[in-house]
């Protein structure tokens, strides 16, 4: 028999919790190529299609990688430029002082794609209520996070969610006590494809913007 | 005209048609003994060359309801075309003492869409037909075939085309030499339509003259858009959007409710059919294409379910309206009670119709001209008897009245016992 897919656990409290309040996540990576625009659009693209709720993304690079993507029909909205896809809003290549303006502007979810965590991007990462890190805990990115996690200490490491590729047994005894101490790590969720979303990625998505 | 080197094949049966330079000849092909239609053209007149290029449309077109084209010669006096014998009845012949039903007009549409739907697809691009008339659809046992390509152009010529055609059956863009495209076509099968309407036992059927009054829409940018569209639309008609096969066609039933105005309780009597249906052990989804009903409900009702684009709750089971970004799941097969809103054309293409009005006297209720069909049921929702016993008299109609609802999430025995009425005369629901 066909698994039907069950939110009992949060559809009471957590499903009005997303769909009411309007959230801002921020995703950054712990290292280069952790899938961090991936989650960020399977992110943006859950909230948009599956829960239809108004979403903006934005790409806080100095160069765009979602351009020839997502970039086909452009819009202009309070004075920013944007592109329309799949009912998500993006605003491309933005720098912290636009992308502030937007995050005081914006009625609705704001997804932050951030390229790299610096004095400059921690502001924008610091304004938002869900913060998720990724990275990787094999023996050659283990450091990487390291280091992101000290540059983090005082700011908001407490409240972060980190969430690793995946499961690295050898190098997870030998990790940071910081890392352990401080926060919960998660197995990164597999989704196929973010702009086909399935509705067995949604339970982890969820739990992930929760 | 009749020609002369055609003795030692042919033997003339009929003169279907002649001028001084062109003849139509029914003939009897000595060899086999068949029955062939020729078409002669002196070399000198200017249509001469428009029968190697019938023959050459013909060619491309892959359907056994235009004619085979058996030899095309091209003497030095004469051009011949020799093609099949379309043996039938015209339309126009048929309909001459003969009052066809409602199914068999959408059959025979049907058939006329997928014919030109053929020649729109026709290798080498687009054919456009031009010249649709009762005289040119010929009926025989069970298939539909169309004949007379003299005036088919290809849509990539169609700028440079003459302005042929007949008054009255043309679109009138063709007859002005105005921009052609498939479009005249779709004119064409939907003035047949109602031509087979006006004989027919569905004279007075509102769902086929909104479909005839889309497809012969004198504005050509609001006319139905291709001939896969208005074949579509007969589908609906004749309650046939999943498959072909008896077996499922019942399931697919749509049942509309339509709000007569804001405000009146379209939507949770929609939602209550839906749960009653359900209770009673037949699959029905509530459908709401333009709002984000089902995905409110998936908000605030707890003990929700998921599954394959499907909200479960209870009795209710809704389909949810994912963007793009989510995987498209198939629709399911049962009976669809789609919330209309107050959009009246949305509802006209259901199988049964509910039309949900208040009488509070600040409303601004609007009935349109088909509510006294027997497939629409009107339901005052909201309502003192004496304003609905009022309304009745006023529309002619009977009026049934829904009862007040309670707050607690259970359908009450009246609210039962009214959608059972509504209900009961559906011969394909069975409580």
């Amino acid at each position: 028999m066909k698994r039907i897919l069950s939110f009992k656990h949060w559809q009471k409290k957590s499903y009005k919790k997303i769909i009411g309040k309007q959230k801002r996540i921020g995703v950054i990576g712990a290292s280069k190529k952790m899938g961090v625009t991936h989650m960020c659009l399977a992110i943006a693209n859950f909230l948009g299609s599956a829960l239809k709720q108004s979403v903006l993304y934005i790409e806080l690079a100095n160069r765009s990688q979602l351009l020839p993507v997502v970039g086909d029909k452009q819009i202009n909205f309070d004075g920013h430029v944007g592109f329309k896809y799949k009912g998500v809003i993006y605003v491309l290549a933005c720098d912290v002082e636009e992308a502030l303006q937007l995050i005081n502007s914006w009625e609705g979810h704001i997804v932050i794609d951030i390229a790299e965590y610096s004095e400059i991007t921690k502001i924008i990462y610091s304004r938002c209520e869900t913060k998720i890190m990724i990275g990787s805990l094999s023996p050659w990115c283990v450091n990487d996070m390291d280091i992101l996690i000290e540059l983090m200490k005082g700011d908001c490491i407490k409240i972060i969610k980190i969430y690793i590729l995946k499961k690295f047994q050898g190098t997870q005894k030998n990790s940071r006590k910081a890392i352990l101490d401080h926060c919960i790590m998660r197995e990164r969720p597999i989704i196929e494809d973010p702009f086909k979303l399935k509705e067995e990625d949604f339970e982890p998505l969820l739990e992930m913007i929760m | 005209m009749i020609p002369e080197d055609i003795e030692d094949r042919y033997d003339i049966v009929q003169i279907l048609q002649e001028t001084a330079a062109t003849a139509v000849l029914l003939v009897n092909y000595r060899k086999i003994g068949a029955l062939r239609v020729l078409k002669a053209v002196h070399s000198a007149h200017p249509d001469a060359h428009s029968i190697l290029s019938e023959a050459h449309l013909l060619q491309g077109i892959k359907s056994s309801q235009v004619p085979t084209i058996f030899s095309v010669e091209d003497t030095n006096e004469m051009n011949y075309l020799v093609e099949e014998y379309v043996e039938g009845q015209s339309l126009r012949e048929y309909l001459l003492d003969t009052i066809i039903s409602k199914e068999k007009l959408i059959k025979i549409a049907i058939s006329l869409c997928d014919v030109i739907e053929a020649l729109h697809n026709a290798d080498g691009g687009p054919i456009l037909y031009r010249d649709m008339k009762p005289e040119h659809v010929i009926l025989q046992e069970n298939t539909v075939r169309l004949i007379d390509f003299g005036i088919s152009v290809r849509k990539s010529e169609a700028a440079k085309a003459r302005p042929l055609g007949t008054i009255n059956w043309a679109a009138p863009e063709q007859l002005k030499a105005g921009f052609l495209d498939e479009r005249c076509d779709v004119y064409g099968v939907g003035k047949i339509i109602e031509f087979m309407q006006k004989n027919s036992n569905a004279r007075d059927d509102f769902r086929i003259k909104k479909l005839v009054s889309q497809a012969t829409e004198e504005n050509i940018e609001n006319r139905i858009k291709s001939i896969s569209e208005l074949k579509q639309g007969l589908l609906d008609l004749q309650g046939n959007k999943a498959k072909n096969t008896t077996e499922v066609r019942h399931l697919c039933k749509r049942i509309a409710v339509v709000g007569a105005a804001h405000a009146v309780g379209t939507t949770k009597i929609a939602i209550n059919i839906c749960r009653f249906l359900n209770k009673r052990g037949l699959s029905a989804y509530y459908k709401n294409e333009k709002d984000d009903v089902v995905h409110n409900l998936l908000e605030n009702l707890s003990g929700t379910k998921i599954k394959d684009g499907i909200l479960y709750h209870d009795y209710f089971k809704g389909i949810l309206n994912y963007g793009d970004a989510v995987e498209k799941y198939m629709p399911p097969i049962g009976l669809y009670i789609v919330d209309c809103g107050i959009d009246l054309n949305q509802a006209i293409n259901s199988d049964l119709i509910i039309m949900i009005t208040g009488t509070a006297p600040w409303q601004r209720v609007r009935y349109p001209k088909w509510i006294r069909d027997k497939s629409v049921l009107l339901v005052a929702n909201m309502s003192t008897k004496i304003a609905s016993i009022r309304l009745a008299k006023e529309l002619k109609k009977k009026v049934y009245m829904y009862p007040p609802s309670k707050c607690s999430g259970d359908l009450s025995k009246e609210e039962e016992r009214i959608i059972q009425t509504l209900l009961q005369n559906e011969k394909d629901i069975k409580f």
